[in-house]
């Protein structure tokens, strides 16, 4: 049995050992959020939060994160808001047809909770394993940096 | 895609781990897993034969240590790329590993790859072999109950053939040595380098001791480049970029090109301009 901890809730799984954690929060858990696009590190789609940093999950063995903290795109927001993240996402423009943006969004989160205020390259650096097929960079950095805004005001 | 099935084995400790893969055949280690889990992927697409055992070190205790002491460096294999980055004594003490780590890949993967992983990968373009061989690193390996050290230099002159599993890489501080490293992609972005150059030396009055002079062409395993360094050798600082590409045997490096060539030549530039700074 292997035991996950995902958006703070834990899912005990019978797993065979070989599934990746991409595969077991979209075919197991349902958890679509996490997209498959290229499956092979490259495009960032897979990207979720384990202990806070960026990870790729479609080359992660599931049984490999047991114990630690897990957060998808689906555990970012609360029922009622999104996330300060996400919304700036939607108010900058920066999704297209949406695919890559759960990634861009949660290492938007893992670098503002480290960085709150980053500069343009920084911001640049810490996306850099993300590819945004619609070409949308220019208005994702601008959402970052509004986030960015809005987290560091909401703090003072 | 679903991986070809194997059995997972999560080992708490190095003996366990060293017993157990003895015991298995057609096992794999598995460090962070950034090479590991792309290759199986390919085999399977390609119906080639995959491992029936895959050995994760992830939760062995004591590989992910980074240890400073007076005159000492020790890395555990399993230290990501991210934890040496992000690693304040690195930084200061020898910040040509820094250097290194953030060249290498994107964001996502420096969080999950390991050192161990990039020296045992067994890519001749894995980038931290030019620098360890240049800061003289021992690379500690453990072997049916003994460890076993070998120096970097040696490890990829025998072609980064591992002996048992890398538990630290050990690096004694270089005392008033320069180190820098200068490395050529095709582009600015994330991409893995097609040559590098890493050169430690002293100086002293204005002349060059001790140096090391080490080029990774892409195709082959980073090497000591003897002839240059015997060229360099005592030389005065304002000779060293002439001195260097005339004492350069191009056959013995992958540059099938005079594009090639002149990359070689004006990268080694770059890395002696960053030597005299």
């Amino acid at each position: 049995m292997t035991t996950l901890n995902i958006n703070k809730k834990t899912y005990n799984l019978d797993l065979y050992g070989n599934e990746t954690l991409l595969e077991v929060l979209r075919d197991n858990l349902k958890l679509t959020g996490t997209k498959t696009a290229c499956d092979e590190a490259q495009c960032g789609s897979c990207t979720v939060l384990i202990d806070g940093k960026s990870f790729l999950s479609c080359i992660t063995l599931a049984k490999d994160v047991e114990g630690k903290e897990i957060t998808t795109i689906e555990g970012l927001s609360s029922e009622e808001d999104l996330h300060v993240i996400q919304q700036a996402f939607l108010d900058n423009g920066a999704v297209q047809c949406g695919f890559c943006a759960p990634g861009f969004i949660l290492s938007t989160k893992a670098l503002l909770d480290k960085n709150p205020s980053p500069n343009l390259d920084e911001i640049k650096k810490s996306l850099d394993g993300h590819i945004c097929r619609c070409g949308g960079y220019l208005k994702i950095f601008d959402a970052v940096k509004d986030a960015s805004k809005k987290i560091t005001n909401h703090d003072t | 895609m679903l991986l070809n099935p194997f059995t997972y084995h999560s080992p708490k400790t190095i003996e366990e781990a060293s017993n157990l893969f003895g015991q298995l055949s057609r096992a794999r280690f598995l460090a962070g897993g950034t090479f590991l889990i792309n290759n199986l992927k390919s085999l399977k697409r390609r119906n080639l034969a995959t491992p029936d055992h895959i050995v994760s070190l992830k939760k062995i205790s004591g590989l992910h240590e980074i240890k400073l002491s007076s005159n000492k460096l020790d890395i555990g294999s399993m230290t990501t790329l991210d934890q040496i980055i992000q690693n304040k004594d690195i930084e200061q003490k020898y910040p040509i590993l820094k250097q290194v780590a953030e060249n290498i890949a994107t964001t996502q993967i420096r969080n999950m790859a390991t050192i161990g992983g990039n020296v045992c990968c067994r890519y001749t373009w894995a980038e931290f072999a030019s620098c360890l061989i240049a800061l003289e690193a021992t690379l500690c390996f453990h072997e049916k109950g003994e460890e076993i050290k070998v120096l970097a230099e040696d490890f990829y002159k025998n072609s980064a053939k591992s002996k048992g599993i890398l538990t630290k890489i050990s690096i004694n501080l270089q005392e008033n040595a320069n180190i820098v490293y200068q490395r050529a992609s095709k582009t600015s972005g994330v991409d893995v380098p097609m040559l590098t150059v890493c050169i430690k030396a002293q100086i002293e009055n204005k002349k060059i001791k001790n140096i090391f002079f080490i080029i990774n062409d892409g195709s082959s395993f980073s090497k000591r480049d003897l002839n240059v360094e015997s060229a360099l050798k005592d030389a005065a600082i304002q000779e060293l970029e002439e001195k260097a590409i005339n004492s350069i045997d191009f056959s013995s490096y992958a540059l099938d090109t005079d594009y090639k060539k002149d990359l070689l030549k004006a990268h080694i530039k770059y890395a002696i301009q960053k030597l005299k700074k």
